[in-house]
């Protein structure tokens, strides 16, 4: 599908539809000017019901354009008359919640990993050993204590962070100097190794591709009592980061090779300054698009869940459980049609996106 | 030809990927059959019928005990432990869940353990074992069990009286007089060896015992065992169509490339990457699968019954009626993302000089195609078996539900529902069992294949 300009101004549209949700509908008047005078004006949102309100006034299940208590049914209702229109309109702000949520979640972990395992490698940054050791020890060290016994007293949660990290740092400290006392002893101590960020950052790539998403999301979905849609989000954006990472460290690792990084590294500049400012801000271009590609198939995978009937409480309306309730009730098609039909639109935008880069 | 060492160094490498991951992912499903709420003895011991709590309090004591120590639930839960100093490395035999938290928040308020034990024991002994206590003290002391506030104890104690809570109310006293909360701040480290939950669940999953469910007390790996084959055969339907028809359809789009064929295919396949499975799903099982248009061309329910001695082309027909709609499902999204790589793969070795040397010679355009391009081209379709496998198997979750199948899929979302964890945490660890090897075999496959890989030069990957 040729025409870029159709996708991002659809997923604009989406956004924008979203932001405004309770603009749209509602199921009370926006305005209302010069109230109780003969000449008074009220101003209704475009669709005048809420998603979630239950209509038990008339028979469940109209069929688009037919009349209801408020206004007209532009999309039908479902069983229980609340309206399709509306639902729509709520499924397209939670869509939009979980994508661009998990995509935050997903860029945090992914661009810093992707980064440093593609512009330093095994060999780029260089700390003596007893540094390496220092951190390696002092960092897991200090979270346990954290956990065990910081967590064991009865303190609020900022202060339980605030301690916890003021330990770690602590820790590591001390073991920094004792390992660096102990290096004028021992020599191999104060030998120079390359960090091996690009092997860690491949391993934990592995580890977690390994990770079955949907499986797990539907088995840890289903054991909360209360779902909610955070764990969604979290979960999507824990286990998403790794197209990011593998896309971000290809383009670096063909990055760093150029004559520009060479240049300005005999002019003086840092490792981080060189990473930060001058390969980083040419390779995040490509990233976008890998991420608008993530933001689909998010959106696709709540989408699963709430058609399950995970992921989200009972009676919050997503564009998936309209679909669920299409199963239970086959001749109301507008229920099947207009939210799947809206679904495949954003799907299809994003991977027309992602198409952009030529990878698809 | 370079000796051994290189190659089977990499193919080492990736293999040892697998018990690794397959560590880690136990561990994870360890994880959560722990934290998932409800208690298992509790289910255990309504089963075998024993009284309820209500009735008999003491006996069902004695019963929940036993049916602890009979699962396993008294031992620690890992090799070792890694705790503050106020709490002692013999935790774990209270099997109970709300008294060991109740112990544990009172050790870590208080901080001495020895004090703790004798104030928990107290309580024990005036809830359930003084049969000479007045009612309203026993009721007392039982809700003291399970509540470690401290201004509730402080309140429920101040209104006990008479003799026998005496025990109870000396023991509280030298508890709070004693207290030592610094203990908090020293970590400990509590070795715990072999005996342990984890390595008891970790031995049974190599045994391949994987529990009882708890719906219906039949064996996980029975349940499981009966959903295999209509998922197999789901997905390996699947697999066949998806490559039989994505290789010829890729390589002819990108022989024919600017071609109509070739501009209808992509947008075709576009749209069929995009559009959802399960949407395509839920909309021909509603028209198609139910009386409701007068469209009732295809059975919506489950896999077909084949009476027994019916000839093998109505036995055909029928599970053909029942699989149609679920495989088409099934592969259409993974066929147009194959034959898109396909087809972008073919066009990049297309231009190389050795095709335009192969036409000079005089070869038609189709062996070229199929002899020469293709095995180059067919490398990225290796490594996207690895991630066609997970597909799949979590398309057909959805696709299983929608038209009814008795799969993998199916078991999974009714034991989820159903809270049944010992079967949701079994089908976690087969998905991602299944995940990991097939990772492993397209990227042993592709080194196999590819001799640029195993011997560390750059590939074009």
């Amino acid at each position: 599908m040729k025409g870029r300009g159709w996708a991002a101004g659809f997923l604009g549209a989406i956004a924008v539809v979203a932001l405004l949700a309770d603009v749209l509908t509602g199921d009370r008047p926006l305005m209302v000017i010069n109230e109780g005078s003969s000449d008074e004006l009220s101003i209704w949102p475009l669709i005048p019901y809420e998603a979630v309100l239950v209509d038990l006034s008339e028979p469940g299940l109209l069929p688009p354009l037919s009349i209801g208590s408020n206004g007209r049914h532009w999309l039908g209702t479902d069983p229980l008359g609340r309206d399709t229109a509306a639902g729509v309109v709520a499924g397209t702000r939670i869509a939009v919640l979980v994508g661009l949520g998990s995509l935050l979640i997903a860029l945090v972990i992914g661009i810093p990993l992707g980064a440093v395992a593609g512009f330093y490698g095994d060999e780029g940054m260089k700390a003596s050993r007893y540094t390496l050791y220092a951190c390696l020890l002092g960092l897991p060290l200090g979270v346990i204590y954290t956990f065990t016994s910081l967590g064991g007293a009865d303190i609020a949660g900022e202060w339980l962070l605030l301690s916890g990290l003021l330990v770690t740092a602590c820790l590591i400290s001390i073991l920094w100097i004792a390992l660096k006392l102990l290096s004028k002893l021992v020599a191999p101590l104060k030998v120079p190794v390359g960090v091996p960020f690009d092997r860690v950052v491949l391993f934990m790539l592995e580890l977690t591709v390994s990770i079955p998403r949907l499986v797990l999301l539907i088995g840890l979905l289903s054991f909360a009592y209360r779902p909610s849609l955070w764990t969604v989000v979290l979960v999507i954006g824990l286990l998403g980061w790794t197209p990011v990472a593998r896309f971000l460290r290809g383009e670096l690792l063909r990055i760093r090779e150029l004559p520009y990084i060479d240049a300005a590294r005999i002019g003086g500049v840092g490792e981080i300054r060189l990473l930060l400012g001058h390969a980083l801000p040419n390779a995040i271009g490509p990233v976008a698009v890998v991420a608008a590609f993530m933001v689909g198939g998010s959106i696709l995978a709540e989408a699963m869940l709430s058609f399950l009937g995970l992921g989200v409480p009972a009676e919050q309306v997503t564009w998936g459980s309209l679909l669920q309730q299409s199963r239970a009730n086959p001749t109301a098609w507008w229920l099947a049609v207009f939210p799947g039909v809206l679904l495949t639109l954003t799907v299809l935008a994003c991977n027309s996106l992602r198409g952009k880069a030529g990878d698809l | 030809m370079i000796g051994p060492g290189r190659h089977t160094n990499y193919l080492l490498r990736r293999l040892a990927y697998l018990p690794v991951s397959l560590l880690l992912l136990s561990g994870l499903c360890f994880l959560i059959a722990n934290a998932a709420p409800g208690d298992p003895v509790r289910a255990r011991v309504a089963v075998a019928g024993s009284r309820s709590g209500s009735q008999d309090p003491l006996s069902y004591e004695i019963s929940y005990r036993r049916a602890a120590a009979s699962l396993g639930y008294n031992l620690p839960a890992f090799y070792f432990a890694v705790t503050n100093a106020a709490i002692p490395d013999t935790l774990h035999r209270i099997v109970n869940v709300e008294r060991r938290r109740t112990v544990k928040a009172l050790a870590q308020r208080y901080g001495n353990w020895p004090q703790v034990q004798d104030y928990y024991r107290a309580v024990l002994q005036l809830a359930f074992y003084d049969p000479a206590a007045p009612a309203e003290l026993v009721a007392g002391a039982r809700k003291l069990l399970v509540r470690e506030e401290a201004d509730y104890i402080a309140r429920q104690t101040g209104g006990m009286q008479g003799p026998a809570a005496r025990p109870l109310l000396v023991a509280y006293r030298k508890m709070l007089a004693g207290a030592t909360p610094q203990r908090l701040l020293y970590p400990r480290l509590y070795w715990y060896g072999l005996d342990n939950r984890y390595h008891r669940y970790l031995a049974a999953l190599l045994r391949g015992e994987f529990g009882e469910s708890y719906a219906d007390r039949r064996t996980v790996s029975a349940k499981i065992a009966v959903t295999i084959p209509p998922t197999l055969l789901l997905n390996g339907l699947a697999l066949l169509l998806v490559y039989g028809i994505s290789i010829p359809l890729g390589m002819y789009m990108a022989y024919y490339r600017g071609s109509r064929f070739d501009r209808w295919a992509t947008v075709l396949t576009f749209l069929a990457f995009g559009i959802p499975g399960f949407w395509v799903a839920t909309l021909l099982a509603n028209f198609l699968t139910t009386p409701a248009f007068g469209l009732d061309w295809f059975p919506s329910m489950g896999f077909g019954r084949i009476p027994e001695g019916t000839a093998f082309l109505t036995a055909l027909r029928i599970r053909g009626a029942h699989l149609f709609l679920p495989v088409l499902c099934l592969t259409y999204p993974s066929l147009a993302y194959v034959a898109r790589h396909l087809r972008s793969a073919a066009i990049k070795e297309l231009r190389m000089p050795y095709v335009v040397t192969a036409r000079m010679k005089g070869l038609p355009g189709t062996r070229v195609l199929w002899k020469h391009v293709f095995r180059n081209a067919a490398f990225p379709l290796v490594t996207l078996l690895g991630g066609l496998l997970p597909a799949l198997l979590a398309g057909s979750v959805l696709i299983e539900q929608i038209f009814n199948l008795p799969g993998m899929g199916q078991l999974l979302y009714s034991s989820a529902i159903a809270r049944d964890w010992p079967v949701v945490t079994a089908l976690i660890l087969i998905n991602g069992l299944l995940t990991i090897l097939g990772l492993v075999i397209a990227d042993v496959s592709y080194a196999l294949i590819d001799p640029r890989v195993r011997l560390g030069k750059n590939t074009p990957r």
